[in-house]
């Protein structure tokens, strides 16, 4: 086992410290923002599967409430129209609320340096 | 999880010592070194001294913030949009703003860092195929922070005793300042300091020359286990608990520190799973939450291709959607039952019966189910479905046997229907019998039967396992369902699915819980509560426990506490067993046992020998717990002490002479007096197995046992040799807490010549059993008892001091009404020799005391000639005279 030594380990500590910080602006645009974008799809996935959307969508044809006569079927399938339209919208909603978060955490830096720039240019 | 047990260590040229688990050879690598933790501690403060600086700047920003705004409060009011545009203006708060914005995205960055440094175990990694070229795991990459700063610790402990090695000592001194760890020796009721104490004394070994102390092999055998542990614990990382249940197994001088504070394997192991129980627990709540919020709350599937059910409505109650708003009890423990219910239902099986004795958590392992529904983490078939349970009481009320049958055909067509229900039906077997009268007509349960015999709807029903044998198991709803057996879980499967819900108990009585109370709550209850099961019998007897703690907390705050002793109280609140007897400690009972008995038993002392030495050999048999405490065949002639010697065993040992069930032989002489002995299936309750049944705790008298019938006697032989039998009813009663005695008169005009012979009793003994009991008793029965002892005759010296014995008693009784008793020796003397009847024993002296000095006494008291502060005086011819008080 090599003999681990104070002068050895004792840079190795402070560029570590230095490196984590310095790491920050490359850490917002890479994984943070994987993380942040993996939460707001993990939220999407959750309103589709609370609206269910898909499930809708996949028994756009198949009669509700069991009324398999003629009359149902046709009823069933305006009704279930109507439902995906409006789950669509709502779902539709969400996403771009979702979209502009992303957008908002990719611009926010940039924003915060123009900001800055415009308020130090003549204070 | 049942007996933890450590890895088999290997070793490997290039990793050095290490194990194999899952297919990965675990080892251990770091360096330690007082400058590397001295760095490292550096480092860490560094961390925290960053977070706070930042903090306090984006603190400072929103300061400036709101002073910004309140300075612009009247413009800002006028037109309140501008506030969206405050950064137009040019200002320096603004300015001061806008760069501690920066110091808010860094703590988010910091804060995410942190998150992910707690995660150091990969479990992808742990779920993938293993890879042939890199099946090595360094263990030290999965320390947490607190196992880190442990394992640094114990390393400083060894340097600062110029030790060669860390051992796993120094690691179990430092674990103790662990917070985890401590909770969890606060929980076991352990006095830390005192561990400490005993710890450090045993710190030192051999002295090492450098000041660097290497890992020993010990203890990186523990942090391997641990590791393994962790990992299969689905653990972010390895933890100081993982570590604590696997010290003891790598050291002895530990365990026996450990063993000496009365903590065990056993214990150890139930207490960390009670910490990792609860985080799981924790975490899988907050899952489950996550998840509820997913599943439809109405009465529909998601795709509304199901048809509404208003009969079955009105019917039922809806499991899942009760489950969704959190309103069934978390299922613990049950994995393997729940699997096996879904195997059968996967197969095809329509009709699901769970069987198992009323207590075991049958509806438990319903709710589990219906709560994995809501999860949608069940098969297939079972997703997007609804669990509803029928209320059969509701069923049947108000109507005719017709109308109920028609209820119930429609509840089922609807939920044939409707495709998305399975229904459940608690208590099963009240279906059967309920049928719409005329002859050949179907009963409720064959209405049912029907519809799970063609297929038609999926039905998951309980039954206790005593109703499934005398109800179900014959008729056609029986054949048409599959049974799935839920046993009652062993006992440290019980004390784990108490741990669960001690959480729950501990925040609505506010009272902290004791390992200890746990463990007595479910030994004691599956000790003294025979006819009742785990976990239900262990819960109901904690919950009681705690109720009690609460109220003595309402008196006294400090009392705030459940432990063993509350618990020993409550079950005798339940069983009516004297709490100081359950808690104080046998041996110390078996120990003091010869001065008990001497206390009220005059003379006897070979006997009374015997039977004590025979206790403390049959309890000091650790093994055989499926026998009664002890059984004795007393022999000897009549009034020489033997039901005396019972009774005050009783007394001596069960704390009450109260604790005696008598039973006069000679009443169960005719064969069929068994019926009377242990009732019948007609419902006639015996009479020795309903008096054991209530009170397990006893000192079971057989009077005169040769003069019982010889299946009588065959009966006992069982009764001695597996400590339980079979009531008439066909429950099994226990007798494993009873102390049984039998008592006889054979051979006692034999007994008497030998002893007038000055014969030895162990020859008389034998004789006895060899040519006189063989008479009326098998040998394998006399052969069961655990001691055959011979009563002597007693002598005139015994009947003094029994006289004695007995004038003290009534001394007691005059007492009572303010009379004194004085009694002069010479008296005492002439009315035991009165009184002696080598034939008769003790009998004739107490027929003489009632007559010469309770009657006289009596007569006195009447005549108004003895009053309160009088003294009975019995002179030397033993005479009965009165000394007058002094008057007031």
């Amino acid at each position: 086992m090599a003999k681990p030594h104070f002068l050895i380990s004792a840079p190795q500590a402070v560029l570590s410290f230095l490196g984590n910080i310095l790491f920050f602006p490359l850490w917002w645009y890479s994984l943070g923002f994987i993380m942040f974008a993996g939460r707001i799809i993990a939220f999407w996935r959750g309103e589709q599967k609370s609206l269910g959307f898909l499930v809708w969508l996949k028994n756009i044809f198949v009669p509700m409430y069991g009324q398999h006569d003629f009359a149902g079927r046709i009823i069933s399938f305006f009704i279930r129209l109507i439902q995906i339209i409006f789950r669509g919208l709502v779902l539709c909603f969400w996403i771009a609320i979702g979209l502009a978060l992303m957008a908002a955490w990719l611009a926010l830096p940039l924003a915060l340096i123009a900001a800055t720039a415009f308020q130090l240019l003549s204070v | 999880m049942d007996n933890i047990s450590g890895l088999k260590i290997e070793d490997d040229k290039e990793y050095g010592q290490g194990a194999w688990f899952q297919g990965r050879f675990l080892y251990w690598r770091k360096n330690f070194s007082r400058s590397l933790i001295a760095v490292a501690a550096w480092r860490r403060r560094a961390d925290k001294i960053l977070d706070i600086i930042v903090f306090i700047i984006a603190i400072i920003g929103w300061l400036a913030l709101v002073v910004w705004l309140f300075e612009h409060r009247t413009i800002l009011a006028a037109s309140p949009l501008k506030i969206l545009l405050f950064w137009e203006n040019k200002h320096p708060l603004i300015l001061l703003f806008l760069l501690s914005l920066w110091s808010d995205l860094f703590l988010l960055y910091r804060q995410s860092q942190k998150e992910s440094a707690k995660k150091k175990i990969n479990h992808r990694y742990w779920l993938s195929e293993v890879k042939n070229n890199k099946p090595y795991y360094n263990i030290a990459a999965t320390l947490s922070a607190d196992m880190e700063a442990v394992l640094e610790k114990s390393f400083l402990i060894a340097a600062k005793l110029k030790q060669s090695e860390v051992s796993v000592m120094h690691f179990f001194r430092a674990l103790l300042t662990d917070i985890a760890v401590q909770n969890a020796f606060i929980r076991l009721g352990i006095d830390a300091a005192s561990l400490v104490t005993k710890i450090d004394r045993h710190l030192s070994g051999p002295e090492g020359d450098n000041r660097r102390p290497l890992i020993s092999d010990n203890l990186v055998a523990v942090m391997i286990d641990a590791c393994a542990d962790a990992v299969s614990r689905h653990q972010d990382s390895l933890e100081p608990l993982n570590a604590l249940a696997f010290c003891y197994q790598r050291n002895e001088v530990l365990a026996e520190i450990l063993y000496d504070l009365e903590l065990d394997a056993d214990k150890i192991d139930n207490v960390c799973e009670w910490f990792h129980i609860n985080r799981q627990l924790a975490a899988s709540y907050r899952a489950y939450r996550r998840l509820a919020g997913l599943k439809p709350g109405s009465g529909m599937d998601r795709a509304y291709t199901a048809v509404a059910t208003p009969t079955l409505d009105h019917f039922s109650h809806d499991l899942t959607l009760a489950a969704k708003y959190g309103r069934l009890e978390l299922c613990v423990g049950r994995k393997a039952e729940i699997n096996s219910i879904f195997e059968a239902m996967e197969s095809g099986q329509s009709g699901i019966l769970l069987v198992g004795a009323s207590g075991t958590g049958k509806t438990m392992v319903v709710n589990g189910i219906a709560q994995l529904m809501v999860e949608e983490r069940v098969p297939k078939f079972l997703q997007d479905k609804r669990l509803v349970e029928i209320d059969v009481s509701r069923l049947v009320s108000g109507a005719t046997a017709a109308d109920a049958e028609e209820r119930l055909l429609t509840c089922i067509n609807e939920t044939a229907r409707a495709g998305n229900i399975i229904l459940h039906i608690a208590n099963i077997e009240n279906l059967v019998g309920i049928s719409s009268g005329g002859e050949g007509s179907l009963d409720l349960s064959e209405v049912l039967a029907e519809s799970l015999v063609r297929k038609t709807i999926f039905c998951l029903a309980t039954v206790n396992s005593e109703n499934y044998s005398r109800i179900l198991e014959k008729t056609a709803l029986g054949e048409a369902m599959t049974t799935v057996g839920i046993k009652e879980p062993s006992a440290n499967q019980a004390i784990q699915m108490l741990e669960s819900k001690v959480a729950w108990f501990e925040n609505k009585y506010k009272v902290f819980i004791t390992y200890n109370a746990i463990e007595q709550a479910v030994l004691m209850s599956s000790r003294y509560l025979h006819d009742k099961y785990l976990p239900d019998k262990a819960i109901t007897l904690l919950q009681n426990a705690v109720v009690a703690a609460a109220k003595a907390k309402k008196r006294d705050p400090r009392q705030a506490i459940c432990s063993k002793e509350q618990v020993a109280a409550a079950i005798s609140e339940m069983t009516g067993i004297p709490a100081q007897k359950l808690t104080e400690s046998e041996s110390q009972k078996l120990l003091a046992l010869e001065d008990g008995i001497h206390r009220r038993m005059i003379g006897q002392d070979e006997a009374v020998s015997a039977v004590a030495s025979s206790l403390r050999r049959a309890r000091a048999q650790l093994k055989d717990t499926k026998r009664p405490i002890a059984s004795f065949l007393f022999l000897g002639p009549t009034g020489v002490g033997k039901t005396e010697l019972a009774k005050t065993v009783s007394e001596v040992y069960f704390g009450d002479e109260n604790y005696m069930i008598r039973l006069d032989m000679s009443e169960y002489q005719a064969a069929d007096s068994i019926r009377k002995m242990i009732g019948d299936v007609d419902g006639t309750l015996g009479y020795l197995t309903e008096a054991v049944r209530k009170k397990p705790f006893s000192l079971i008298l057989l009077d005169e046992i040769e003069k019982a019938h010889p299946d009588i006697l065959n009966l006992f032989l069982q009764l001695l040799d597996d400590g339980r039998l079979t009531d008439g009813q066909g429950r099994t009663i226990s007798f494993t807490e009873s102390i049984i005695i039998a008592t006889s008169n054979i051979g006692a005009i034999y007994i008497q010549e030998q002893i007038k012979a000055k014969a030895d009793v162990n020859i008389i003994k034998q004789e006895l059993i060899d040519n006189q009991l063989n008479k009326f008793m098998r040998p394998e029965l006399i052969n069961r008892f655990d001691g055959i002892i011979v009563f002597k005759p007693l002598t005139e010296e015994n009947i003094f001091q029994i006289a004695t014995l007995m004038l003290k008693g009534m001394k007691k009784r005059l007492a009572d009404k303010g009379i004194d008793l004085k009694a002069d020796r010479e008296g005492v003397m002439k009315l035991a020799k009165a009184g002696y009847d080598p034939k008769f024993g003790a009998r004739p002296l107490r027929r003489l005391l009632q007559d010469r000095v309770e009657d006289g006494i009596a007569n006195k008291i009447l005549a108004g000639e003895l009053k309160r502060r009088d003294t009975v005086v019995i002179d030397a011819q033993a005479n009965i005279g009165v000394d007058k008080g002094r008057a007031l």
